[in-house]
This record gives C-alpha cells, sequence and structure tokens, in this order.
C-alpha cells in the first residue's frame, strides 16, 4: 500500500514539549529521567548536591536533614504543581478538567508531602494517608498490627483503620458510583504525575489490541503477586517456625524491588517519553487492577456514545494515555465500559464532535 | 459479483467493505486522489499535527489510482457506484488552483497548507463557513500570518442565525483568530504568474502570497453528466440509490435521493452501508434519519437536530452568563428543530421530541433531560 503519495511535512507538534514517539528528544530525556530514579534508589550518592540544597527545606518542614527521599519527594510534588498549571491553563475551558487537576495537585501537596512531613516533625514516621492496600501493601502487612492497631499512640491506630476502611470499604462504594477515577484520577500521587507532568506524553500510549492483551496479563498477574505475598507474610505470622515464612520474607523482598522500585518507579515513570504517561497504573498497578475489576462489573461508571456523531478524526484515541481505541467504540455508536479507564475525561473533551461523555448515571 | 466502485472516500470505501466483508463480492475502487481511504473529516486535527496522519488513514479497501472519465470504462462489471463525492465551488475571479491558490478538501491540500506555512506566505482565506473557520483555525494554531476574509456578516452566518453567528464570531476573535467580515473578494491580483493580492468590493488591496478557497461545495457530477445520467445538482436517484441508468447507483455527497443531498460523514456512510445491501442483499428502500449536524468551532461547540433552517419559526434562549445558546424551531409551536451553541445534547431525545411534535414548552420543560455536558457544567435552565 502507498500510504504517502505525497510527503507530508512533519506534523508539527501541538506545544514545544509534545514528543515524536522514538523521536532523540524521547530517548534523551527517558534516559535522564531513568537516569534519576536509578540514582534515587541505588546510588543516592550522586545526588548529594541536591540533596544538600534541599536542607534548610527539610528542616523547616521537617526538623531534620534533607535526604534523598525528600529530594524525590519534593520534586515529584514540584513536577505535580508546576505541570498541573500547565494542565489547569491548558483545559480552562472545561471544568471537570479544572476541578479534577486542582484536587490532584491539592492532595499530593497536602496528604503526600506537607501531613507527611508534619507527621516526621512530630518525631513519627511518615504516613501517607492516600495510598492503601495494594499500591501500598505495608499498611495491610502482619506486623501493622503490632505497629498501627494495637500502638498506644491513638494516632497510630487511626492510620491502622484508615487503610483497612479505605481498602476494603471505600474503595468499592466509591467505585461504585464513580468509577476507578474517584482515585486514579482524583486521588492518587502516581495518577497525579501522570495527568499534569505526563500530559505531554499521553498520546504515546500504545493503541495496539496485542498492548491490550500483555496489559490484562502483566496487571493481573502483579495483583496475584501481591495478594501472595501479603498472604504468605501472614502465613509466616501465624507459623513462624514454618519454612515458609523464609519464603515470604524473600519474596516480599523482591516484589520491593521489581514491582515497587524498578517498575513502579524506574520504568514507570522514567519511560514516560518512550510509552507514555501512564505505563505503571496501566500495566503494573495492583490498586488499578482492583478498581479495574470493580468498575467493570460493580459500578455505574461508563463512557457514553452519541450514536452517528463520529467523524473518525481520531483525537480521542491518540489522547488516551491507558490507550483505549476509544475511536473503535465511537464509531461504532457503542457505550462501553473498559476495567483500564481511569476516567481522566480527555477524550470528551477533545472530541470535536461531541460523542463522548463521563456517564455515572 | 464483479462491482466497481468510483470514488474512495466514506461512501465508496463503506461499500466497498461490506460488499467484500458481508457479501464476499469482487469490487474495484477506483480514485483519483489517493490509494488509501481517509477521514476527510480530519484533515484539519493533521495539519494542526493534534493527530499523526497514519491515524486517519484506513488501510483497506486499497483502491487503484485513476481517475474514471466514462463509464464505458467499467464495462463488465455487474454493477457501478459512483460515489465521487464533491468539489469546491470555485469563484468567477479564480477558476483554477495552482501553487499559490489553493482548497482545503483533500489529501493533497493539506501538504499544500503546511508549504506555506514553512515558506512564510502571507495566506488569506476566503470563506466564512465550516472548512473557512477550520483552515483559519489551524493557521491561528500554527502561528501562520493571516487574513480570514468573510463576506458575511459573521462566522457561519449562512448555517446559523445572526445571534449565533455573532457569539461564534465573538469566540474566535477573543481566541486571537481575526476575522474581516462584510469582505467581498471581486478579482485577484498577479505578477508574473505568481498570486500578489486579492481587490475586494471596497476597492481596497489586501497582500497575499497563498489564497486558501473556502467557498462551499457542490456534488461532483462530471462522471455521471458525460455518461447521461439523470441530474439536479447531485445525481438523481431513488431511495434505494439507483440512478436512471439500470445498474448504475450513486451514493454519498454526489447523490440526489428524493429527501434531498445531505453532505455528511454520517450520510456517507450510512449510504454506502446500504447500497451494498441492495446490490448484494436485495435490500429495500433505505430510510433516513432525521439530519443532523455537528461543529467546532475553537472551543464552541454547536449542535443541530431537525429542521433547522431559517424557514420556521424559532424559540431562542441565551445564558445570561455564559455564551450558549438554545433554538427551538418550531411551526405553529410543534417543535421541527433543535440547535444549540455551547450545549451538549442527546440526539436520540431531540429526534423523538421532533418525531412526537412536542410543542416548544413541553421540549422546554424537558430539556435539561437531554442535556449532555460534561460533569460539573452549569445546567441549563430553560
Ligand atoms: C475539510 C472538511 C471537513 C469536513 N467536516 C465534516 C464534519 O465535521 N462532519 C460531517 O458530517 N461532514 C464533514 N465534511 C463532509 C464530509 O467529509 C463528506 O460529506 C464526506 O466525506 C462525503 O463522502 P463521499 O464518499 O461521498 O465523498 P468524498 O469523500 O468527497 O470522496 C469522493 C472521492 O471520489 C474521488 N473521485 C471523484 N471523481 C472521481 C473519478 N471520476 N474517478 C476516480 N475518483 C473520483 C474523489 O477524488 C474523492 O476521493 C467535511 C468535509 C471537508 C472537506
Ligand atoms: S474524537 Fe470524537 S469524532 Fe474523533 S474519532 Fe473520537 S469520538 Fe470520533
Amino acid at each position: 500500500m502507498n500510504l504517502v503519495q505525497i510527503t507530508l511535512p512533519d506534523a508539527t507538534p501541538r506545544s514545544w514539549w509534545t514528543l515524536h514517539r522514538g523521536s532523540v528528544g524521547a530517548y534523551a530525556l527517558a534516559v535522564v529521567l531513568t537516569g534519576f530514579y536509578v540514582c534515587v534508589f541505588w546510588f543516592p550518592d550522586v545526588l548529594q548536591p541536591l540533596t544538600q540544597f534541599l536542607d534548610p527545606l527539610s528542616h523547616a518542614l521537617r526538623r531534620a536533614p534533607s535526604d534523598h527521599w525528600f529530594l524525590y519527594g519534593t520534586l515529584y510534588t514540584g513536577a505535580i504543581l508546576i505541570m498541573g498549571v500547565r494542565m489547569l491553563h491548558r483545559y480552562r475551558h472545561e471544568r471537570y478538567h479544572v476541578y479534577r487537576t486542582s484536587a490532584l495537585m491539592a492532595v499530593q501537596l497536602l496528604f503526600a508531602y506537607l501531613l507527611p512531613a508534619t507527621f516526621e516533625r512530630m518525631g513519627h514516621q511518615a504516613f501517607y494517608l492516600t495510598y492503601f492496600w495494594p499500591l501500598k501493601p505495608e499498611y495491610l502487612f502482619p506486623g501493622s498490627i503490632d505497629t498501627l492497631l494495637l500502638s498506644p499512640d491513638r494516632l497510630y491506630v487511626f492510620v491502622g483503620w484508615w487503610s483497612i476502611v479505605c481498602a476494603f470499604i471505600a474503595t468499592p462504594v466509591l467505585t461504585y458510583y464513580f468509577g476507578k477515577r474517584w482515585y486514579c484520577s482524583w486521588v492518587c500521587g502516581c495518577g497525579a504525575l501522570a495527568e499534569t507532568a505526563g500530559d505531554p506524553f499521553r498520546h504515546l500510549s500504545n493503541k495496539s489490541a496485542g498492548a491490550w492483551k500483555l496489559e490484562r496479563w502483566m496487571i493481573y498477574s502483579v495483583l496475584v503477586c501481591i495478594i501472595a505475598v501479603t498472604g504468605l507474610l501472614w502465613w509466616a505470622n501465624a507459623v513462624p517456625s514454618s519454612p515458609l515464612a523464609h519464603v515470604a520474607y524473600q519474596a516480599n523482598r523482591w516484589y520491593g524491588f521489581f514491582i515497587g522500585a524498578v517498575f513502579s518507579g524506574v520504568i514507570g515513570v522514567g519511560f514516560y517519553p518512550l510509552l507514555g504517561s501512564r505505563i505503571w497504573c496501566r500495566f503494573g498497578c495492583p490498586m488499578a487492577a482492583v478498581l479495574g475489576i470493580l468498575q467493570k462489573y460493580a459500578s455505574r461508571f461508563r463512557i457514553t456514545v452519541q450514536k452517528d456523531q463520529c467523524i473518525s478524526c481520531g483525537n480521542c484515541s491518540t489522547n488516551c494515555e491507558m490507550g483505549i481505541d476509544v475511536q473503535q467504540y465511537a464509531e461504532r455508536g457503542e457505550t462501553f465500559t473498559r476495567a483500564s479507564c481511569v476516567g481522566c475525561g480527555v477524550c470528551s473533551s477533545v472530541c470535536p464532535r461531541g460523542v463522548l461523555r463521563l456517564d455515572q448515571r | 459479483m464483479r462491482i466497481a466502485i468510483v470514488g474512495n472516500g466514506r461512501a465508496g470505501s463503506t461499500a466497498a467493505r461490506v460488499l467484500r466483508e458481508k457479501y464476499a463480492c469482487n469490487v474495484d475502487v477506483f480514485s483519483d486522489e489517493t490509494r488509501f481511504h481517509y477521514a476527510r473529516t480530519a484533515l484539519m486535527y493533521v495539519s494542526m499535527g493534534a493527530v499523526a496522519p497514519s491515524t486517519i488513514i484506513a488501510p483497506l479497501p486499497d483502491a487503484q489510482l485513476r481517475e474514471i472519465a466514462s463509464l464505458d470504462e467499467l464495462r463488465g462489471y455487474d454493477a457501478v457506484v459512483l460515489a465521487t463525492g464533491s468539489r469546491p465551488v470555485l469563484p468567477p475571479w479564480c477558476t483554477e488552483l495552482d501553487a499559490d491558490v489553493q482548497c482545503y478538501t483533500a489529501w493533497n491540500d493539506v501538504a499544500m497548507l503546511a508549504d506555506a506555512r514553512v515558506n512564510k506566505k502571507r495566506c488569506v482565506v476566503v470563506g466564512g463557513g465550516l472548512i473557512g473557520a477550520e483552515v483559519a483555525e489551524v493557521l491561528h494554531h500554527q502561528s501562520v500570518p493571516y487574513t480570514w476574509l468573510i463576506r458575511g456578516t459573521g462566522v457561519a452566518d449562512d448555517i446559523v442565525p445572526g445571534d449565533e453567528s455573532a457569539m461564534i464570531t465573538r469566540h474566535m476573535q477573543q481566541s486571537g483568530i481575526e476575522v474581516q467580515v462584510a469582505s467581498d473578494v471581486v478579482a485577484m491580483v498577479r505578477e508574473g504568474g505568481r498570486v500578489t493580492g486579492l481587490t475586494l468590493h471596497s476597492g481596497e488591496t489586501l497582500a497575499a502570497d497563498h489564497v486558501v478557497l473556502a467557498m462551499g461545495s457542490t456534488p461532483s457530477i462530471a462522471l455521471a453528466q458525460r455518461a447521461g445520467l439523470e441530474i439536479a445538482t447531485g445525481v438523481v436517484v431513488d431511495a434505494s440509490f439507483r440512478t436512471s441508468l439500470p445498474h448504475v447507483y450513486a451514493i454519498g455527497d454526489c447523490a440526489q435521493p428524493p429527501w434531498g443531498i445531505r453532505p455528511t460523514w454520517h450520510d456517507a456512510c450510512a449510504h454506502g452501508e446500504h447500497v451494498a445491501h441492495v446490490i448484494a442483499g436485495g435490500a429495500d428502500a433505505y430510510v433516513p434519519s432525521m439530519p443532523s449536524m455537528q461543529a467546532t468551532f475553537l472551543h464552541l461547540e454547536w449542535y443541530s437536530v431537525g429542521d433547522t433552517s431559517s424557514e420556521s419559526d424559532s424559540w431562542y434562549w441565551r445564558d445570561p452568563h455564559n455564551d450558549r445558546s438554545v433554538r427551538l424551531y418550531h411551526r405553529n409551536s410543534h417543535v421541527v428543530g433543535v440547535q444549540t451553541l455551547a450545549i451538549r445534547i442527546a440526539r436520540e431525545m431531540c429526534e423523538a421530541w421532533i418525531a412526537q411534535s412536542l410543542n416548544v414548552d413541553a421540549v422546554r420543560a424537558q430539556f435539561a433531560d437531554a442535556v449532555v455536558d460534561p460533569e460539573f457544567t452549569p445546567t441549563v435552565v430553560l
């Protein structure tokens, strides 16, 4: 097939930071981001000058010297805030995005940055109240019974119950009414980064059927892994003498290394310029897996499609960070629910013919 | 069955796909434009770099790149489908296109417009309809210096009433798009074979290196005419898309069925599918859906369902706080058409109101139910 009979000049990017798939710039940025994550996880000394630079801020916020995790958290929050402003400007015409982006920025700043710092300042552990099992599995590991629920400190008891209630009660109830988006596009920090700093990369996600299949295999495998790790740890806790105990601790370490560090961090963000902004959310996050199953089978959320209005322009699919080929449903006039849909609402906004609506009625 | 299809736009390529997939027919598709089918409606998004060219291209059906000049070339086929679409209307002061004068309806036009940008040509867009507005948006987005000339008083004033047109025009102007209204072009100035300017009705001459004509379109009927088919504005067909010659059908923009020409993407698609059922499946007459149109002017969306022609009376509501409006067209107070600006409406519900001939008050009372705006948009209270 002769696809291009006339030479089309390079499609002009929507904005200067939009990277072309596979361009030199994309690879260069991926190397920088990946390198940064590798340093944070395994070679924090390299970052020493930057870490030191933040020392005054760290003392002010936490009454403790700065470390590489503080540096990481500060950069992460800064990226969300700065690129969040860009996102607010870009979608200023639609309230859904204004409210949603503001919520993400506020949650990140308050619950994932200032509040944990305040906990540390008070001499406690840095709790993150917006992450629950299975995304932050530690809170439901057996150790948390002693350290949280049975702690003499009321704050620790609260955090323990909070994570249990959020994981097992709030999650299904909120997902029933609002879909997965209440978490992924309004609360979660990984989602916040993807929706703000990741916005220029959203078009890079792979839309093929093969990628969809891979996504289902991977994300549910990770879910099975974390359920297994949690189960093993509880077993090891109940029968400390069992040989399984050793396996459980090893499994937990491996999960922390491969999924927690390599997948969600290094690849999850480092590969933004290559694979799009929601790599972790799409292929790895066990929380997204749970929310996705709930969304698909126990939720009112869906994307309603106005029949016969689609002009096959491809804006919706291009902009889907989760790699959903929205256009296919739109052309067929088919209202749909996809487990992976995080309800960011961008397809609905970029559609020039008002075909798509996020619906929970 | 061997079937020839002339034109691989939305109509022709849909017919080819259904004939091949559903009826296993042997189909040859001819196009003088591109081998591949593509979404003509999405040209502007390619120009803006919002979608990749490959996104709007459908890999199949693959056409033979050839202009069909006469139906004699298609002897031996059991049926011939004309899906030749429409062609742009050219003004009397410019009857031929060249490197400096283009329209914006075909694949090559995207490259031409991009060349004009790369070569820093001073562009003038002539025509204030939907395509003129698209081109202006593209040029604005790409920071190309341009002037946009509109003959009437505002953008799209031939398809929407004055108040809506004024709202659209103001919206575009506020976003930085310059519109020059009441500017009728009477002549094009050329020097040494290159375009150098356009002369307006007022006598003023505007400097221009590149002219984009967007002055409407008309059915492409040259081939049908040569074949001696019955022609009105388009190729006259019955409700099953049969022309005046046996085994010759016409669909899409070029066809004029009993309910009139409706040059839209959806109609072209529906025609293509139905004609396949007629040719290979013995289907009956096509029942047209209620007319409907959608367009977007930058961020302002426009929706129309049913009969929204100026012949009917209308009831108009304009939001005092936001740039949005509703117009209910009626005859003897029975609603025949609904038109909105910046309010998304559930088309099926509007169609039901019109089919039931509800009166204006009844529609006003239920209107909020048909609004499908994104969440958190202020509610519409008529
Ligand atoms: C810029 C633009 C934006 C638009 N936006 C919208 C929109 O938003 N919504 C909407 O509903 N409609 C829109 N339209 C209209 C819509 O694109 C048309 O209604 C639709 O494409 C018609 O399809 P068709 O198959 O009948 O004809 P066409 O798409 O015009 O295809 C006809 C094809 O036949 C070829 N051909 C003609 N004669 C011959 C011959 N003798 N031999 C070989 N090949 C021949 C032509 O070169 C052409 O490729 C838009 C049109 C344009 C140009
Ligand atoms: S953005 Fe809208 S019109 Fe374009 S392909 Fe998607 S649903 Fe269709």
